[in-house]
């Protein structure tokens, strides 16, 4: 095999290419090569571009990759973007916008069908109520609301206000008592509302901008209207059963707390106090409620039904500071005082009436009055001091105590302004006696209508003309 | 001349290539030659191989080893010759005279060796223009070009069993070749003796 495959591998290297032949041939092959040089990135260090060789297609059967794996990745995506992203945006949106329908007709329809209880229902046709109060709000603060957006709302008002109706109504047939309470939360809702809206009409009037007063007042007359509706349909109801108040107003109260949580970054600082305050005013009134449920169980159903619409009106209102601040809290929750304060604003209050008797009867030995109208202040005087008084008696309630002491104070008022009045006038001009009186007159006149009550002491006060001429004295006890 | 240029990165390729031409070029020649028994075509089919590898080259093919590469893109062209030049084609042939080739199982290196020992290989050489294509082609592969069973079989993509089989009978029939020829020579060496004495 040795030799074999030596010899005929011997031979055969006989067999070559000769000089000639071969100096043509790469000459062939080098020019060959120069006229397909080599393509630009291959004469950089890139060692390979491609590893696989070109794909060739046959021009009739050119061939398209479905791209299923994007397309699920990409569906995926665009379904969490029209299930989600979508919705969750729209939630900011207000009439006019693009995603406002998806609002109203997708997300809020959603969550409507959702809720199986009529109860919830109801609450949830009220919420939308509001939502759509608010943003007819938000457009008029812009300057957005126009004719047509207003009619949309006061539209949308009477539907969902109607809406609640037919729940509340649905919902009596199963439950009494918690249609009572679905009642008292739309009705108080509704009239908290109107009253807001109104109280937005006369300022925006005040600020020159009728415009948009009057479509504003559309919507309030929408609520109204439903109001009314409420109250003719709810009008023979009784008081709820405390059982059924209590959960409700607890469910209110934790609502609020919530509300307040998320508010104290938001919020400025004087609205939060006053939420703050409302909020341990509604507690202690439920308080109280639990510690006179054993006596007396009406007037525990009666201090929830109260605390019930406070709540009410207090969620609305929170949920309104962010809106507008149009609204007065004061007007729509008043203030209620703790008894310690309650004791605290008496002592205050018989503390300056005692002053301000004191500085009369100072004033009295000081100046020399004239007859007429020392008969005058001491009328007033005796006045002063029987409604002090009926002031100080034990028996008498807060609320009259204020009444009194708002007269009494009004009064001494009065008399005091009318002596130094005297004096001023008799420092200034010593002659003039009939510009004396006219001032005095107008003095009296103008206190005597601030005392709206027609407290005893004004009337003769108004009568009286005259006011103390002295001239020495008046001078050196100023 | 490009082969000038290996300083730069352009040139890494081309001499690459040009070195593989220097290196195998008179090998591809004569692999072609044998063959085909043209010498014309065998530079031009050199020439075609050489200037498809180029083209690899240029499309970004990293080639390793240029040896391998060469031989097929050569055996190819010279499989493209023959189906120009025979009318029937190659396949055919391939299939008429195919057997099935695995039922020998005397086929082992040695008894290749053995036959080989007992065959002239000059004799052999000037034979192998007698042979049908497919043994010629593994005889050249394989005692020419010095390649090794497997690299055959890689080339012309067969099983190493059909190449052993096919250098077997390849080596048989060169040896049937120069026997004949021998008789031949035997003879007419007897009859030119007998001559004279006529």
């Amino acid at each position: 095999m040795k030799k074999f495959s030596e010899q005929l591998h011997k031979k055969s290297q006989t067999v070559k290419l000769r000089a000639s032949e071969k100096r043509d041939l790469k000459d062939r092959l080098v020019s060959y090569m120069e006229y397909h040089p080599l393509p630009a990135n291959l004469k950089t260090d890139k060692k390979l571009v491609n590893n696989q060789p070109e794909k060739i297609y046959a021009e009739p059967y050119k061939q398209w990759a479905i791209p299923f794996q994007s397309i699920f990745k990409y569906s995926s995506a665009v379904a969490l973007l029209v299930m989600v992203v979508i919705p969750f945006v729209a939630e900011k949106s207000v009439p006019g916008d693009v995603l406002y329908a998806v609002k109203v007709q997708f997300n809020e329809e959603l969550r409507g069908t959702l809720t199986f209880d009529s109860y919830e229902k109801v609450e949830w046709e009220t919420e939308r109520l509001n939502r759509r109060i608010a943003e007819a709000r938000l457009l008029a603060s812009e300057g957005r609301l126009t004719a047509e957006a207003e009619a949309d709302v006061a539209n949308a008002v009477r539907v969902h206000s109607a809406n609640a109706q037919r729940e509340i109504e649905e919902l009596r047939g199963e439950d009494a008592d918690a249609a009572t309470i679905a009642t008292i939360a739309l009705d108080t809702t509704l009239e908290m509302q109107s009253n807001s809206l109104k109280s937005d009409d006369t300022e925006e009037i005040d600020g020159m901008s009728m415009a948009s007063s009057k479509p504003a007042s559309l919507i309030a007359d929408a609520i109204d209207e439903s109001l009314i509706k409420s109250e003719e349909i709810n009008a023979s109801t009784t008081l709820p059963a405390y059982e059924k108040l209590m959960p409700r107003v607890e469910q209110n109260t934790t609502r609020i707390y919530e509300l307040i949580k998320s508010l104290e970054k938001i919020a400025p600082a004087e609205d939060l106090a006053n939420v703050v305050r409302r909020n341990e005013d509604i507690n202690r009134t439920i308080e109280e409620a639990i510690a006179i449920y054993q006596e007396d169980e009406v007037l525990a159903r009666q201090k929830l039904v109260d605390v019930l619409q406070r709540t009410q009106k207090l969620i609305v209102f929170i949920n309104e500071i962010e809106i507008t601040n149009t609204i007065d809290i004061e007007t729509l929750i008043p203030l209620v005082l703790t008894k310690d304060e309650m004791r605290k604003e008496k002592n205050e209050a018989l503390k300056t009436l005692n002053q301000k008797i004191s500085t009369i009867e100072k004033r009295l030995t000081d100046y020399e009055v004239e007859e007429e109208n020392l008969e005058k202040i001491k009328i007033g005087q005796v006045e002063v001091d029987e409604l002090l008084s009926s002031m100080s008696s034990s028996s008498v309630s807060f609320v009259e105590f204020r009444l009194y002491s708002k007269q009494a104070q009004a009064l001494a008022d009065d008399i005091i302004l009318m002596l130094e009045s005297g004096k001023e006038s008799e420092k200034t001009s010593s002659e003039s006696l009939p510009v004396n009186a006219t001032t005095s007159e107008e003095v009296l006149g103008s206190t005597g209508s601030s005392t709206e009550n027609g407290t005893p002491a004004s009337s003769p006060a108004t009568e009286e003309d005259q006011p103390p001429v002295e001239t020495g004295e008046t001078a050196t006890t100023s | 001349m490009p082969g000038k240029k290996s300083t730069d990165n352009v040139s890494d390729h081309e001499t690459r290539f040009l070195k593989a031409f220097e290196e195998y070029n008179d090998a591809l020649f004569r692999h072609a030659l044998l063959r085909i028994s043209d010498r014309e075509k065998a530079i031009d089919l050199v020439h075609d191989a050489f200037t498809k590898v180029w083209s690899y080259v240029r499309q970004g093919y990293e080639i390793d080893s240029f040896r391998p590469f060469l031989y097929k893109v050569l055996n190819n062209l010279i499989i493209d010759e023959y189906r120009k030049r025979k009318e029937t084609s190659l396949d055919s042939i391939l299939e008429k005279d195919g057997v099935d080739e695995g039922l020998f199982d005397d086929l082992t290196e040695s008894t290749v060796e053995v036959l080989a020992a007992t065959i002239d290989g000059k004799k052999a050489f000037e034979l192998l223009e007698e042979l049908a294509d497919q043994y010629r082609e593994v005889i050249i592969l394989r005692f020419v070009d010095q390649l090794g069973p497997k690299e055959i079989s890689e080339l012309i993509e067969e099983s190493e069993n059909t190449v052993s089989v096919r250098i077997h009978r390849g080596l048989k029939l060169l040896r049937q070749k120069i026997e004949a020829q021998d008789q031949f020579a035997e003879e007419k060496r007897k009859v030119n003796a007998k001559r004279p004495n006529i």
